[in-house]
């Protein structure tokens, strides 16, 4: 007789699953409780048995189908009469009427059983190990486990041999790419069906147990950075803005009172003039000098500006600040450039000058690049990245191609807060000073 | 025929496994219905943990008023009120009991009494005087607990060979007892009785008292027991009780040593029989839902608790799921299955539950002892301190006893602990954490430890394992 083995709900609120395999062809004979298909659903790829011995008549889905629940997954020709079977609700099966797995709950762990209950059918949930000993605190298994990962395999740095969260977290990087929550049963299906291999890579030759790989702890400034990006990337919804500015005019006043400042003992950089010209920028959009506040739902303007400038050190970025900002001249903020960045290249800074900032400048020198997606230094809502200068063929409006020093600026705002012609007109606006150096005379304090 | 409800989580049993099971299933957002068929709190709460230590307090307090002379306080005239005694024993009982009422409720847990029966692998009949109910379930939680266990020519009768329940409950104290089973429930009520007036004998078909417990773990035990009074025989068969003719007492028992099977008689009031407890499956009618099982063996579970060749939506936890019968193992089971149920990644996987008995002194174990550690391969070192070296001990006056510290000395890795003496049911819960933790022997040895507090003989021990010990000589 048939019977219509029908898809059952494998998880919780699940409603169709995607077939990824069929274990069995039709005309198999097959025994009770042997794999039948891979069924992936939004959570893990769980491997469906048949609940009962039979002939494969029909397997109506291709790979790649989905199918609803409680439609029919496939159809055996079963000896003699299916045995009468209590339900849930306490009615009996008529003859010929195949059990339905989607109206009877199951277990809302993605490895649970899938056969349809019979009274005593053999378990084919994945048994869970039990006693693990292994040599790491519970709070770290309990992360091992939520990540799919078994905390025996991981390498364990601290003393004696134990396992931190962080070794975990290292582990899963380490690992193949696979679903967070992959089912363990996926792996008991995959050699049946997957052809041999005809090729052996070195690899797999290579001594096993040896590690082609080399393990550097995350710590100190580097898991400041690795914190304080993180955070950024998880909150700010970032989007950035590239523009070209003409440094033609620029270049000149630099070279002009370069001479001058250098007289001073202060190293007039560019960096100093689009710092100037940002500050300015910013008096027109104070938006882009300010911080969310996610607790209140508030937009925190600030009233002064502490200028972040990012710089590269050997153990990792720092930011110095350069407080009030908004009130100090040109060459005040090349002095001030100066001396934090002198500072931080041989780790001399004052914690309290490595925080507080309201906007920041990165500045990628001669590395710069022609564009970047510069990340918010939190809880900031805008950072510029400064690109290298270089000479570019421009095309003039008389069609003539002209040599011009020209650079790229990126900026990347929280469009949270910041809408896109925002930071466009903001940008624009630390061009034309830039373009113009001149027009910084009409607004400098 | 009585109503039907539909839930999606069905616990059965309310002690420390279920009650806990179904509190967090509720805090996970599942509806549950919690089936007792007696007191809600189970055996610990009820007849076990709870009203054993009031006991054991209560008649401690007695002993030390008695013994208080030592330190210069005399007490005449020390007057025992049992009928007072058990009802502020019963009080505690009512406390905690009510508070699981509360908390089950509280959390949006219903409780249904009655005995639950299974009818088919998603619903339970759950009887009580006559009423029916119908409980539909997509899972089911086991916790039905166990029940004390007899011995061929010693069925419980409630009066002359009674089982732990009985023995919390006298109306007066008997003149003597006969225990027979001298693990650690046997200990602790023998001792209760013995230090209200007693005359208690122990007979241990084992070569020593509690057994599974190291050997001088155990002798301060038995010392104080034998001191006060107590007999101890070990290595000895129980093998049939009568009722006594001529002598004094009511009840005779015959016993056997086991080396020679020369057979003596006790006489005695009481015997209280303590081998050992059987899980409670009886009258669950378990082949109906599916769930196979053997009348003599704990339902097999697996680390996600659910039962091994069962449906995947029936899960066990507690006594009935297997040893050791320990409360907190059966709260800790109850959470994992819990949340396994709510979809969760959990799993019992703790490296080490504590053990402890409320003997005088008492004793309390975690992890591996010297020996376990070698037999699984560790190149184990253990430390061992003194109470008598403990200035908090000797002003407590009550000094006997010892912490030993099991250490790996290839990691540093802190293995176990036992301990017998004052308090050491605290102070295990230290080395509990600190194995949990995968902690370093060192990591304890550092640790400031108050002084003068009982504390400090852990840290000691720890140090002497690392041969760092300052208030011991290190060997």
């Amino acid at each position: 007789m048939r019977y219509d083995f029908k898809l059952p709900d494998l998880a919780e609120g699940m409603v169709e699953g995607e077939l990824v395999a069929w274990l069995v062809a039709a005309g198999d004979a097959l025994k009770p409780e042997q794999p039948v298909a891979e069924v992936m659903t939004d959570k893990a790829t769980v491997v469906i048995p048949s609940p009962v011995a039979g002939t494969v008549l029909e397997l109506p889905h291709a790979a790649g189908d989905i199918i609803k629940v409680g439609a029919t997954l496939f159809t055996l020709d079963v000896e003699g009469d299916m045995p009468a079977q209590k339900k849930a609700g306490g009615h009996t099966l008529d003859q010929g009427d195949a059990p339905e797995p989607a109206a009877q709950p199951e277990p809302s762990k993605p490895e649970a059983a899938l056969a349809p209950r019979a009274p005593v059918a053999a378990a084919t949930f994945e048994e869970t190990p039990r006693g693990g000993k292994a040599l790491a605190a519970p709070a770290t298994r309990r992360v091992a486990r939520d990540l799919g990962i078994d905390i025996g395999q991981v390498a364990g740095s601290g003393p004696g041999g134990r396992v931190t969260i962080e070794d975990v977290q290292a582990h899963q990087a380490h690992q193949a790419p696979r679903p967070a929550a992959a089912t363990p049963r996926a792996s008991t299906s995959t050699s049946t069906s997957s052809p041999a291999p005809t090729f052996t890579p070195r690899a797999a030759t290579a001594p096993a147990g040896v590690d082609s790989e080399e393990r550097q702890k995350i710590r100190g400034l580097r898991k400041a950075i690795y914190e304080t990006m993180s955070r950024s990337k998880a909150t700010a919804a970032h989007f950035t803005y590239v523009d070209e500015v003409d440094c033609e005019n620029l270049f000149a006043a630099r070279e002009k009172l370069a001479k001058v400042a250098d007289k001073k003992g202060v190293k007039l950089t560019y960096l100093a003039f689009i710092a100037k010209a940002s500050l300015l920028a910013l008096q027109q959009f104070p938006k882009a000098n300010a911080r969310v506040d996610d607790q209140t739902m508030e937009l925190v303007l600030k009233r002064h500006v502490h200028l972040g400038v990012a710089a590269a050190t050997e153990p990792g970025l720092v930011v110095p600040v350069i407080k009030h900002a908004d009130r100090m001249t040109l060459l005040e903020l090349a002095f001030h450039i100066q001396q934090l960045g002198e500072r931080a290249r041989t780790n001399t800074l004052k914690p309290d000058e490595l925080k507080g900032s309201t906007f920041t400048i990165s500045s990628l020198g001669k590395l710069g690049g022609l564009l970047a997606t510069p990340i918010i230094n939190h809880p900031e809502v805008a950072i510029l990245g400064v690109h290298q200068m270089q000479k570019r063929a421009v095309v003039l409006d008389d069609d003539t191609i002209v040599a011009r020093r020209r650079m790229n600026l990126s900026l990347s705002f929280d469009h949270r807060v910041i809408d896109g012609h925002e930071g466009a007109a903001f940008a624009q606006a630390i061009k034309s000073y830039l373009e113009d150096p001149d027009l910084m005379l009409l607004e400098t304090v | 025929m009585g109503a039907r409800v539909d839930t999606e989580v069905l616990v059965i049993g309310s002690g420390p496994g279920g009650y806990v099971c179904a509190i967090k299933l509720a805090q996970l957002g599942k509806r549950v219905v919690l089936v007792e068929r007696e007191a809600v709190g189970g055996t610990c709460l009820n007849v076990g943990c709870i009203p054993s230590k009031a006991l054991i307090s209560a008649s401690k307090l007695v002993q030390q008023v008695r013994h208080a002379a030592t330190m210069g306080i005399h007490v005449d005239g020390v007057r025992v009120d049992l009928r007072q005694m058990m009802s502020w024993k019963d009080s505690v009982v009512g406390k905690l009991t009510g508070g699981v009422g509360t908390l089950v409720k509280g959390n949006g847990g219903q409780i249904l009494q009655g005995a639950a029966a299974f009818v088919d692998a998603h619903t339970a009949r759950v009887t009580r005087a006559g009423d029916e109910t119908l409980v539909g379930f997509e899972q089911v939680v086991i916790a039905t607990g166990s029940v004390p266990t007899a011995i061929p020519g010693f069925a419980f009768d409630g009066v002359n060979v009674i089982g732990s329940t009985e023995a919390l409950a006298f109306a007066d104290v008997p003149k003597k007892m006969v225990v027979i089973g001298g693990g650690y429930i046997g200990m602790e009520l023998g001792g209760v009785w013995q230090r209200l007036g007693t005359e208690v004998t122990v007979v241990e078909y084992m070569d020593q008292l509690l057994p599974g417990f190291e050997p001088d773990l155990v002798r301060p035990v038995a010392k104080r027991f034998k001191d006060a009074g107590g007999i101890v025989k070990t290595g000895t068969k129980a093998i049939r009780w009568d009722p006594n003719q001529s002598g004094s007492s009511r009840l005779l028992v015959t016993v056997e040593a086991r080396a020679d099977q020369r057979q003596e008689t006790i006489e005695t009031d009481v015997i209280l029989l303590t081998v050992g407890r059987t899980p409670t499956v009886e009258g669950l009618a378990l082949t109906n839902a599916g769930i196979p099982w053997d009348p003599k063996q704990f339902l097999q579970v697996d680390g996600a608790q659910r039962v091994k060749g069962g449906p995947g939506h029936v899960f066990a936890i507690g006594d009935v799921a297997g040893q050791p019968m320990l409360a907190h193992k059966a709260s800790k089971e109850g959470e994992v299955c819990a949340e396994v149920i709510a979809g969760h990644h959990a799993a019992f996987d703790a490296r080490a539950i504590p053990a402890v008995v409320f003997t005088d002194p008492e004793i309390a174990t975690v992890g591996l002892t010297l020996k376990e550690a070698q037999a699984a391969g560790h190149d184990a070192k253990a430390g061992k301190f003194p109470f008598a070296a403990n200035g908090r001990a000797l002003s407590l006056n009550d000094a006997d006893g010892f912490v030993r510290v099991v250490v790996d000395q290839q990691t540093g890795v802190l293995l176990g602990m036992e301990a017998v003496g004052p308090e050491v049911s605290n102070l295990v819960a230290e080395i509990g954490l600190a194995l949990e933790m995968g902690a370093q022997a060192a990591d304890v040895g550092l640790t400031i430890h108050a002084h003068p507090t009982l504390t400090e003989a852990v840290m000691e021990a720890t140090n002497a394992a690392l041969g760092q010990a300052i208030h011991a000589l290190n060997r």
